[in-house]
Formats: structure tokens, C-alpha cells, sequence
């Protein structure tokens, strides 16, 4: 059995079915708009910059950070994932659209790895809604000890025999939680 | 549970016995239970996080808690009682009838058999753990005798001033004892100047309550890193699977709305509160005397199903009868008007009945200050439920 790594924490960001749409949908609608990112909102800016190694530092002059990250379930397979500064003293993950042509969507969180998907030409949030799972969609990016970076998600209600004590229980969260970070002390 | 039983752990590493006490249904036979099932196969720890890259549907798990004593462990259970005695725990001496004649034949006792394991060449076990359950119900001081001293990890092997054990029964030829039979059936012999081995540990559980039990003394107290356990409202909740957080407080306006579980909950809340403060926090009610009174119940076809509120009054009424006024009637004996007013006798809810009431002769001319004999169990539902409610209050 290959050896396990020792987490040190684990950022977890909680997808909103508009979310979920926005990220899969055809990068340019008529009409404009919409994200092609995942949104951090100020709340989780600190524990993120924290988590980034970028403790205190200022978000509204912060430089993009650039993670590499494997992908759980694919050992091997690793990723960029940037952290874009955003107004409001927000963050967001960019280029997660998988339609857009610069897309750098994390393969962690793709359909080849079981990652949610609606279709291509899905228009509007409530057609991107039946693809959306039932008990809720999270991103998750592990930290080792040693620095190194994980990615993976969670689908859905928590497993029957897990228990408030397993370090997977906050990722499936009842209730509004925007996401935050895992400790592991 | 799982933060007492770091606890333990953390003394055994410290070199140090413990020892569990506190009120009735608090757990601590439940500790014990839990911790013997930690050390034969180690539960999650309750910190760290460890990733199985590989494992897509459940890559996070805990590490194993860690175990603080060296193992393999043997794990060795007894409960002490009015018979229990010296001969049970450390040297008894059985009578065998030979050819020659009849003899005197020593036996290891339940402490002095861990020793002679951890120095037997054919064991394999590496620490030997004794739970002692309801320690004060025996003598303790007479069932540990000299071997107290071995309870203090300083005079065992590898301590700072280990000691000779002190056995005068056993008689030495040659530097070594006579042959001490053990409870598996094998006899060995020990050398003159035998020191007691290190890792021999032991956790034990008193109850704080019990009139029948006596106190340990100071000197095998002082040999105890002592671990309070306490009634636990928190678990309580969870076995009734309530949000403490959103528990009313009750009022004036909204106490005649309270569910039986919150009604149970507030009542041995406000139980305890009175208790403390008449009697002193050991003499509380402990929690799993309300595991009476189930949240869900199993279906003829085996699915858990949640128990009717109807049921569940009543449940709370007959464990009140059986189980929480016996306890209380204890506890307050020779103290009736504090029962009184504990029971808000004179204070009852402005309408409707009431369970508790002061007992007054048939012929209605005399009212006693004592309390009317009752089963709540055998009352109109309304009156159990405004009985419970009204004393959250």
C-alpha cells in the first residue's frame, strides 16, 4: 500500500448551482456576462491567503499565485490552479470555464475525474440544475506537511458511516457554509 | 469518550495509574469498555489528517491513536467487592494435600500474575493493563497490602529507587522462591531482590455516591492521577439527537410547549443544579440515567424508527418512577422539605393537576409536611407532562 501523506490542512470551497453553470456553460452568452471562475469571497480571503503561505499579505496589490497541484484518485496527474485578486478584497480562481478557450480547469475537478458536468450548450442555471448533485458540490485543495499541493472534490450527502471525527465530515456541510479550511490539529 | 481516554493515556505514558470517579452513569464503566476495545485495535485519533492519493472516494483518514504503553498488551479485568481480598489481587496461599502431607501452596493474585508475565521469557506481551472496576467497594488498602508501594512507578524496574518486592509468605532456597503457581495453570519461581517490571498499568473506576462503598485512603489516592467524570448534558443531547444550542430556556410563556426531550434535558439540568448546590456536584444524576428513555426504536422489520412523543412521555414517566426518584429520594434522605422544594410541591403549576402534592390523612383534617406517595407512570398523560415541564422551571 503506497505510504499516506500527512496534511497539514485542507481548503475547501463550497459550488453554488450558479456556480456549477457558470463553469460549464459556452464561455461567451449573449447578453454578457457571468464569471468564469470560482469565486473566494472575502470572508475565507484571510484563511486562503493563509493556506496560499501568503499570511496578511495586501489582496487588493496581491500578484497572481500560482499553485501545482495533484489530483486525488490520479497520482501523477498535477495542475495549475491560479489565485487572481478580485475587487472587494476577494480572490478567485481563474480560468475554471471549460468551454472558454484559455481554460485551465483544474483536472481534478473535470469529468474524466468523475467531476459533475452539465452539457455544452446548457443556457441558463435552472437547465444546468438536474446535473447539479443532490446534496451539493465542494473543491477541496489539500496541503501537505511538506507544502505540497492535492485537489479533489465531494459530491453529495456524507457517506452513512462517516462520523463528526473524520476529517471529511466538514466537506460535506449542512446548511449555507461559503467553505473555509480544515485543520489537521 | 475519546478525549478521557487520551487522558489515560497521556498518565500511563507519564507513568502514572489512574483512576476514573464520579456520580453513577457518568460512563465511567463505559470508558473502560471503550478503552479495552482502543488497546486490542487502535480507534481513529481525533487529530491529523492523513491523504491516500490513490483513493478518489475517501482519500482523508485519521492516523491511529496513539497507544502510550509498549505492545503487545495484556488486558486483565476485575471488579473489586466486600470479598475481594489480598489473596484475590497480590499472594494467596491454597492448601494441597500430597503424599507428603498437606502444604501451603502460594498463587499469583491478579497484580503479582502481571509482574511474573512481563518477566516470563515465554510471553510475548510487553505491558499488562488491570482495570479495576468499582475500586472503593472493596478494601483497597488491605486488597493491595504492601504491594501499594509497586503501585508508584518510581520503585518498579528502571524507576528512580526500584525496590526488592517484599513477599515474606514465599520461603527461598538458593536465591530462588518456592514455585508460585498462576491462574493459566504454569508455576515459576522468582530470584531474591525480584523487582516489580515497569509497564504494568492500571485504571480504575469509583463511584463518588454510593454510601455502601468506602473512600480510598489518601495514600492509594495519592497513587492516582484522579479523572473526574461528570453528568454530560452535551451527550445527553446527542443521544436524544437534540441541537443543545437551540434548547429553550424555559418560560412563563413557553413551557407548556417543551418536548419530552427537551422537558428531560431541562429536568436534569435544573436536577443537577439543585443538587450541587444542596448536596455537592459529586452527588449529581448522571446522564445515561436517562438512557431509558430511547429517541428511536426498532421496527418489526428491523428499521429504526423515531418513538412516538406519546411513548416517549410515558418512558419519562416510568423512568422517573424506577430509576431518577429512587436516586433522588436517596440523596435527600432526611432532608424532606429540601425534596419538597425540589419538587416544587408548594409551588405547583395555577391549573391542572400536578404529581407531586404533600400527603394528607383520609379523613382530610391533618396535612403532613411529607410527600404523597406516587407513580407518575399511573397518571393522565396531561398531568406527567405538565409535572416534567413545570419542573424545568
Amino acid at each position: 500500500m503506497p505510504q499516506k501523506l500527512n496534511i497539514d490542512r485542507i481548503w475547501w470551497r463550497n459550488v453554488q448551482p450558479g456556480e456549477f453553470y457558470n463553469i460549464e456553460r459556452i464561455h461567451r452568452i449573449e447578453g454578457g456576462g457571468g464569471s468564469l471562475y470560482i469565486e473566494i469571497p472575502s470572508s475565507i480571503v484571510p484563511d486562503t491567503l493563509d493556506f496560499l503561505d501568503a499570511t496578511g499579505a495586501n489582496v487588493d496589490a496581491l500578484p497572481v499565485i500560482t499553485i501545482q497541484a495533484g489530483v486525488v484518485g490520479q497520482p501523477g496527474l498535477t495542475g495549475p490552479i491560479e489565485f487572481h485578486r478580485k475587487a472587494g478584497s476577494r480572490l478567485r480562481i481563474a480560468r475554471q470555464n471549460r468551454q472558454q478557450p484559455n481554460s485551465q480547469r483544474h483536472p481534478a475537478w473535470t469529468s474524466a475525474c468523475g467531476f459533475p458536468s452539465a452539457p455544452d450548450d446548457v443556457r441558463n442555471k435552472e437547465e444546468a440544475f438536474p446535473y447539479f448533485p443532490d446534496g451539493g458540490l465542494r473543491i477541496y485543495i489539500a496541503k501537505t506537511v511538506e507544502g505540497d499541493y492535492y485537489a479533489g472534490f465531494t459530491k453529495g450527502r456524507p457517506p452513512v458511516d462517516m462520523t463528526p471525527n473524520h476529517p471529511m465530515w466538514n466537506l460535506y456541510p449542512q446548511g449555507r457554509v461559503v467553505g473555509g479550511v480544515i485543520e489537521a490539529d | 469518550m475519546a478525549d478521557k481516554i487520551n487522558d489515560i493515556l497521556s498518565s500511563w505514558g507519564a507513568g502514572r495509574n489512574v483512576l476514573l470517579y464520579g456520580p453513577p452513569a457518568t460512563g465511567k464503566t463505559r470508558v473502560l469498555s471503550e478503552l479495552y476495545e482502543a488497546l486490542n485495535k487502535p480507534p481513529e485519533a481525533q487529530r491529523g489528517i492523513l491523504l491516500d492519493v490513490a483513493d478518489a472516494e475517501r482519500p482523508f483518514s485519521r492516523p491511529k491513536q496513539q497507544i502510550t504503553i509498549p505492545q503487545p498488551i495484556k488486558v486483565v479485568w476485575t471488579t473489586f467487592h466486600q470479598s475481594y481480598g489480598y489473596e484475590d489481587f497480590v499472594l494467596g496461599l491454597r492448601p494441597e494435600i500430597t503424599a507428603e502431607g498437606t502444604r501451603l501452596q502460594p498463587w499469583a493474585g491478579i497484580f503479582l500474575d502481571a509482574a511474573l508475565e512481563l518477566v516470563d521469557p515465554k510471553s510475548s506481551y510487553k505491558s499488562v493493563v488491570i482495570f479495576i472496576d468499582e475500586i472503593n467497594r472493596g478494601n483497597a488498602a488491605r486488597i493491595f497490602g504492601e504491594f501499594m508501594t509497586f503501585l508508584d512507578f518510581d520503585y518498579r524496574d528502571g524507576g528512580r529507587g526500584p525496590l526488592p518486592l517484599p513477599l515474606r509468605q514465599l520461603t527461598y532456597k538458593n536465591g530462588m522462591s518456592e514455585e508460585i503457581r498462576r491462574p493459566g495453570g504454569n508455576a515459576v519461581m522468582i530470584p531474591e531482590g525480584f523487582t516489580f517490571p515497569k509497564h504494568i498499568y492500571i485504571v480504575s473506576t469509583m463511584n463518588s455516591v454510593d454510601r455502601a462503598a468506602v473512600p480510598i485512603d489518601s495514600a492509594l489516592a495519592r497513587r492516582f492521577d484522579r479523572i473526574e467524570m461528570r453528568p454530560n448534558l452535551v451527550d445527553l443531547a446527542e443521544y436524544w439527537h437534540l441541537n443543545n444550542v437551540t434548547i429553550p430556556t424555559p418560560t412563563e410563556e413557553n413551557w407548556e410547549k417543551l418536548n419530552p426531550f427537551e422537558t428531560g434535558y431541562l429536568l436534569l439540568d435544573r436536577l443537577n443544579v439543585n443538587i450541587a448546590s444542596d448536596l455537592g456536584s459529586e452527588f449529581e444524576l448522571g446522564h445515561g440515567l436517562l438512557a431509558q428513555v430511547p429517541a428511536k426504536k426498532m421496527t418489526a422489520d428491523g428499521k429504526l424508527q423515531p418513538v412516538e412523543e406519546k411513548e416517549t412521555w410515558q418512558r419519562l414517566a416510568k423512568t422517573w418512577d424506577d430509576v431518577l426518584f429512587p436516586q433522588l429520594e436517596d440523596r435527600y434522605s432526611g432532608r424532606p422539605e429540601q425534596l419538597l422544594e425540589l419538587l416544587r410541591v408548594d409551588n405547583a403549576p395555577p391549573t391542572g393537576g400536578y404529581a407531586w402534592m404533600l400527603r394528607t390523612a383520609l379523613g382530610g383534617t391533618f396535612e403532613a409536611r411529607t410527600l404523597a406517595s406516587v407513580r407518575v407512570s399511573e397518571l393522565d398523560i396531561e398531568v406527567v407532562k405538565r409535572s416534567f415541564r413545570w419542573l424545568t422551571r
